[in-house]
């Protein structure tokens, strides 16, 4: 075995290299998988962080609840056409980005609640 | 980066999403699988058409597939010419490019969507090895009509997952992509070792 390794070694140390780059990688992104899947296994850890690029409707279809309820929480009418993000509501009714945040997760808070899924952590 | 690019598609949607798969194609340093998600996510919810966010991310990916081979036709042919003027290296260089022309149909349409980190490597050396257009466009096209159908169907059938997908997805296809290279460089190391001692 040691021979083969000192042979490949001498005469095909590019690819001997390459290999065993490229087998590192490999067992980093196992590493990766193997832990993200756990990560995500757990219930607790799947609900996302709300976010300023996120919209209201896109809120509401991660935490499984009637978008209508966000729309009324921040006091926006989903008017059709441009869906607008959460940093394009703030900017447009000068409030702050925290706060409209707050307003929804406490409404997404309240919804659960009435379901009886268990309040938002 | 990831955000500010996220908080565009709402916006820009087509373009948005044909911009990030032709850069991602070329070998850009793009989060196009999250991108396309997030994308399908916006449609499930409303804020985004599906067949505009699909459409503009199969553009997007099948022209830089073409640009991706015609930069390795026009400056890889030499790159390989010069490779090969090592005599030890010729051997290996020959079979490379031959594996390219006989199995490079199968590969082209597997990396555009299960071993996507290599789809702009391949897109490149398939170009710089002279592989048969036709046959790079018809593999590259039905592999590319598979990766957009599946991450932003995924994004699209669970939009309430987004993130976990996105880290999983990507995991996943990096083990797969540098299990396939580490195979393939493995499969190469023995050849080479074989043809030494015969």
């Amino acid at each position: 075995m040691m021979h083969t390794i000192k042979d490949y070694w001498q005469h095909h140390r590019l690819l001997l290299l390459g290999f065993v780059a490229t087998l590192a990688v490999t067992l980093f992104f196992l590493t990766r998988l193997i832990t993200a899947t756990h990560y995500w296994s757990d219930p607790a850890h799947r609900d996302v962080a709300i976010s300023g690029w996120m919209t209201p409707r896109y809120i509401a279809r991660s935490y499984r609840i009637d978008p209508e309820l966000l729309f009324d929480a921040i006091d926006i009418d989903p008017a059709p056409g441009q869906p607008l993000t959460l940093r394009d509501i703030a900017d447009a009714t000068g409030r702050s980005l925290p706060d409209l945040t707050a307003a929804l997760q406490s409404a997404i808070s309240a919804a659960r609640a009435d379901d009886g899924t268990g309040a938002v952590p | 980066m990831t955000e500010q690019l996220l908080a565009l598609i709402p916006v820009y949607g087509f373009w948005l999403l044909l911009g990030v798969t032709f850069l991602s194609c070329l070998a850009l340093p793009i989060p196009a699988s999250i991108v396309m998600l997030t994308a399908g996510g916006l449609s499930a919810s409303g804020d985004l058409g599906l067949w505009q966010a699909a459409s503009g991310a199969l553009i997007g990916a099948i022209l830089g597939d073409q640009t991706g081979f015609a930069i390795g036709r026009s400056g890889g042919t030499a790159l390989i010419g010069r490779l090969r003027a090592n005599p030890s290296r010729a051997p290996l260089i020959d079979r490379a490019t031959g594996l390219l022309q006989t199995r490079g149909v199968s590969g082209v349409f597997l990396s555009r969507w299960l071993f996507s980190p290599l789809g702009p490597w391949l897109n490149f050396a398939s170009g710089a090895a002279a592989m048969s257009w036709p046959h790079f466009t018809l593999a590259g096209i039905s592999g590319e009509i598979v990766w957009v159908a599946l991450y932003v169907g995924l994004g699209f059938a669970f939009a309430d997952s987004i993130a976990a997908l996105g880290q999983i997805g990507g995991a996943l296809s990096g083990v797969l992509a540098a299990g396939v290279l580490t195979i393939g460089l493995g499969y190469l190391l023995r050849r080479a070792m074989h043809d030494r001692l015969a």
